[in-house]
């Protein structure tokens, strides 16, 4: 959406709002097609989404789960669009209430489900989170400011973009593993269709989109959540509150349903922040906010006072954002769906294409190209050993947030470890994260036990 | 089991040189108690833990059953894949993106049990075309321009 | 990219309503780190239109992010030396050639002219007991100082470090990922100060959430009057965070020439000194040889500072 920038220059402020708001909704919705279809992210918040998705599309029901996901990231969107304007100052409160301890805290929950998306076995998941982990540390330092483990080079300045590990990971990897098997079955019509949820789909999917809502709203608010986090919380705990648990991960409109709930609704209330505070909570938040400044527009709690016409006229564009994300979803997901229906061969030189094309977009590197491929190439021998990539991808996705917090944490009280007791939101968020974790480690030795009984 | 003990004697090894990494990175006065290389250690330590239960894990189910291993493709086929991908690196600064792209859609699909036919032909240079409509053309983000400059 | 196929529709709209919007090619280039949005790009874009006033020919924007600005030097250092391809300099370049050693370095870009200084101000929350910067340090005399500065090894983080050594205090410095991050921290009061450019805090000093402490430049901000510069309270430093240009190395006197004579007239532009003005952004015209030899000081300032650190050897 950065790219959209330069073009909105000329335009009325509240012309360009509105039209940097719809595209910020798009571009936040646009990254669980692929996650579906295949099995490719393309936001990290999408990451959720590709457990159940593409269970679905495996079992040829692509074109029914492009439709929950479509329906729940709307009524998310929704949600999130209420909160937003009723909300904002209470808050934007809220926001401040988090400090170094906290963000820590909250880290260390998205982390927490690890055990829940690690299939079969908590070790092989536990060492891919720890391999995730040390690709966040690869980077600048982020208290002393030298380099870690970049090997001098500049490229690796900034870190590995956790985009480039899950597009390895998932898009290529899956590209070397299908080398060499039988092409598939061409899909039926009917498959090849989006199909909205009908009525009875809309009753068993509605506790986990609530579930979604609440935990994005939760996310949204804090300034630098981006959404990751809310998606996977919604989903350990729509499965936690379903009627049929057992059929998350193999294809449940539930598991579509609360992540992308979750990641629609952290769309909206990212803005909170932004809006009130001037802090954006994610790399597309952060292009809207280059758009108000290039317009004169300083966001802050000024904005409601000198350009109300501007903060109603993004309120209207996402609102207009929202439907016509449903509309254009329904009329873009068609061509998508019949795309992946093509003879493989030639499936697969697309997706080739498009995923290095896309990795060049990135910030023009081609050495960012030859990371990708050195995650595909890691994904194949994951895939074959059978260990899970999502505890790496929530490595890579919060190993940052979780080591500069826990050391700006300790700098602030001088080494002191009962920070992080002493501040109520963190224990409080501690205390969720230990619970999920005794509870995980219980399952799994439950699980454990029965398999060799 | 032996691929998960060959798996995990490479975290063991990787957690080993990555410790050995983050014990020689420079003391800084700017630094906190944890330091750059703190959580570095502590997670490099847990690697090797997780790796020797690995290990030990797989030794023992070694013991009961001998599994019965999956059809894959041979490696060859898998790094040839790879290696197409390498050779888009290194080629498209040279022929530009476009023809690149093509290359790579027709290498791609030849690989994967597409026939040399002219419709695959026909498929790889639209495709070419297409990506370059999309990204250069439409989405205005410059890709390697080659010879085309 | 990958993620989003509406935007591209969403954008194949917006080029038919903008008519085509394509932009004309180049005269010359500006290349800056910066990502779109981001605040040398935003400085320079708007700047531009009134540029084209005071200089013939078109310029544009070119961001080439990467590298915290690794691959930005590299390319202009790489570019032929006509002056059509230039460097938006800010100290960030000078950081990140002395931290990590790339290829490319500031020196092997020439100093063109500089253009503005952006001003640093050191700040607390408005509600918070601390009136002035000698309140802070007190404080940090007697118990723990909490500090924060918007990046781990950067202008700011300097400017902290080099306040806590004159004053001979207590006090724990912490980074962050950008200014917004520390504002918030200084909001809720885990901060007893930060610092950062006017710029950044702009929307909550006009909504009366923060107070200025001091001012860390030579002299006080015409905006704020009341605010006294470090030095008058007693702390010697003054820091210059420069926005300029420079160029690949050998560029023609002709050109050099040109940029001389169009800034000074552009500074006094009315309608873009409101601009700067009203962006807190003091003109600091300097003349190529001026900016050379200036530019050769910071470096060697910055590099003694870190290398004193021990964060560099």
């Amino acid at each position: 959406m950065a790219l959209l920038l330069p073009f909105t220059y000329g335009m009325d402020p509240t012309v360009a709002v509105v039209l940097l708001a719809a595209t910020y909704v798009g571009a936040e919705y646009g990254g669980s097609i692929p996650a579906i279809l295949i099995r490719t992210p393309g936001t990290n918040a999408a990451a959720a989404t590709v457990l159940d998705g593409y269970a679905m599309k495996q079992q040829g029901r692509a074109g029914e789960a492009l439709g929950i996901s479509l329906y729940s990231g709307f009524v998310g969107g929704i949600v999130g669009l209420v909160v937003l304007v009723l909300l904002t100052e209470p808050l934007s409160r809220v926001a401040l209430a988090f400090t170094p301890p906290a963000y820590f805290a909250l880290g260390v929950l998205g982390l927490s489900v690890i055990g829940s998306v690690s299939g079969g076995s908590l070790v092989k998941g536990l060492i891919a989170a720890l391999l995730g982990l040390m690709i966040a540390t690869i980077g600048t330092d982020p208290v002393t400011g030298t380099s870690r483990f970049t090997f001098g080079s500049p490229e690796l300045l900034s870190g590995i973009p956790p985009i480039l590990v899950m597009v390895g990971l998932f898009a290529i990897g899956e590209l070397l593993a299908q080398t060499g098997e039988p092409g598939w079955e061409k899909a039926s019509a009917d498959s090849a269709r989006i199909r909205f949820p009908g009525p009875a789909m809309w009753k068993r999917i509605a506790r986990p989109q609530a579930i979604g809502s609440v935990m994005g709203t939760i996310e949204g608010v804090m300034p630098g959540g981006g959404g990751t986090i809310s998606a996977f919380l919604a989903y350990n705990e729509a499965r936690r509150w379903s009627s049929h648990p057992e059929e998350f991960g193999k294809g449940s409109p539930e598991g579509i349903a609360a992540p992308e709930a979750a990641n629609n609704t952290v769309a909206c209330t990212a803005l909170i922040p932004m809006l009130s505070l001037g802090i954006p909570s994610s790399n597309s938040s952060a292009v809207l906010l280059g758009g108000f400044l290039i317009h004169g527009l300083v966001p802050g709690p000024m904005l409601f006072v000198r350009n109300p016409e501007v903060v109603t006229g993004l309120y209207w564009g996402l609102l207009v954002a929202n439907i016509a994300m449903l509309i254009l979803g329904y009329l873009i997901m068609t061509p998508c769906l019949w795309l992946v229906n093509r003879p493989k061969p030639y499936l697969m030189g697309f997706i080739y294409a498009f995923v290095v094309s896309g990795v060049y977009s990135i910030e023009g590197s081609l050495f960012h190209v030859g990371v990708a491929l050195g995650f595909g190439a890691l994904g194949y021998v994951m895939r074959y050993l059978k260990i899970p990539f999502l505890p790496m991808v929530l490595g890579v996705v919060l190993g940052f947030l979780v080591e500069s917090n826990y050391r700006r944490a300790l700098v602030l009280s001088s080494g002191d470890h009962s920070t992080f007791l002493r501040d109520p939101l963190a224990a409080g968020l501690l205390l969720v994260a230990v619970t999920f974790i005794v509870v995980t480690v219980v399952r799994h030795l439950r699980a454990g036990r029965e398999a060799t009984a | 089991m032996r691929r998960e003990i060959v798996f995990g004697g490479a975290t063991l090894v990787l957690s080993a040189v990555y410790y050995w990494l983050a014990d020689r990175l420079p003391v800084s006065q700017l630094s906190d108690a944890i330091g750059p290389e703190g959580l570095p250690k502590i997670y490099a330590l847990a690697l090797a833990a997780l790796s020797f239960i690995l290990i030990i894990g797989a030794v023992a189910d070694r013991r009961r059953a001998a599994q019965a291993s999956e059809s894959r493709a041979p490696l060859s086929r898998v790094a040839g894949v790879l290696l197409m991908g390498v050779a888009y690196i290194v080629l498209a600064p040279w022929i530009g993106y476009p023809v690149a792209i093509a290359a790579l859609i027709a290498a791609t699909t030849y690989y994967q049990g597409g026939a040399f036919t002219r419709e695959a032909a026909l498929v790889a240079v639209s495709g070419g075309v297409l990506f370059w409509l999309l990204f250069v053309v439409l989405m205005g983000i410059e890709q390697p321009a080659g010879i085309w400059r | 990219m990958i993620r989003s196929r509406h935007a591209v529709l969403l954008f194949a709209l917006a080029a038919t309503a903008c008519g085509g919007g394509g932009e004309t090619r180049t005269v010359t280039r500006v290349v800056t780190h910066s990502s779109p949005g981001g605040g040398s790009d935003v400085f320079l874009r708007e700047m531009i239109p009134h540029l084209s006033r005071v200089m013939s020919g078109t310029v544009i924007v070119d961001n080439i992010q990467g590298g915290s600005g690794a691959k930005a030097i590299a390319t202009v250092a790489a570019a032929a030396p006509d002056g059509r391809t230039l460097y938006a300099t800010t100290p960030t370049y000078i950081y990140t050639s002395l931290l990590s050693r790339p290829e490319a370095r500031y020196t092997d870009l020439e100093p063109l002219v500089n253009l503005f200084f952006d001003p640093e101000v050191l700040y607390t929350a408005a509600d918070s007991r601390f009136r002035s910067l000698r309140d802070v340090l007190d404080h940090a005399r007697t118990g723990p100082g909490r500090w924060g500065a918007a990046n781990p090894a950067s202008l700011e983080r300097q400017v902290m470090e080099q306040i806590k050594q004159k004053a001979g205090v207590n006090a724990a410095i912490t980074t962050f990922e950008g200014g917004g991050d520390m504002l918030l921290n200084v909001l809720n009061h885990t901060l007893d100060m930060g610092v950062g450019e006017l710029q950044e805090i702009r929307g909550q000093l006009d909504a009366g959430r923060i107070r200025l402490l001091a001012v860390v430049g030579q002299a006080r901000l015409p905006q704020f009057p009341d605010v006294a510069t470090a030095r008058e309270q007693g702390i010697d430093l003054a820091v210059r965070k420069f926005r300029g240009l420079a160029g690949p190395k050998g560029m023609p006197a002709e050109v050099i020439a040109a940029w001389e004579a169009a800034v000074p007239k552009l500074l006094e532009d009315p309608a873009y000194r409101k601009l700067y003005m009203d962006n807190s952004l003091q003109p600091g015209y300097m003349t190529h040889a001026e900016y050379v030899a200036f530019m050769q000081k910071f470096g060697a300032d910055t590099q003694a500072f870190l290398q004193d650190a021990g964060v560099i050897e």
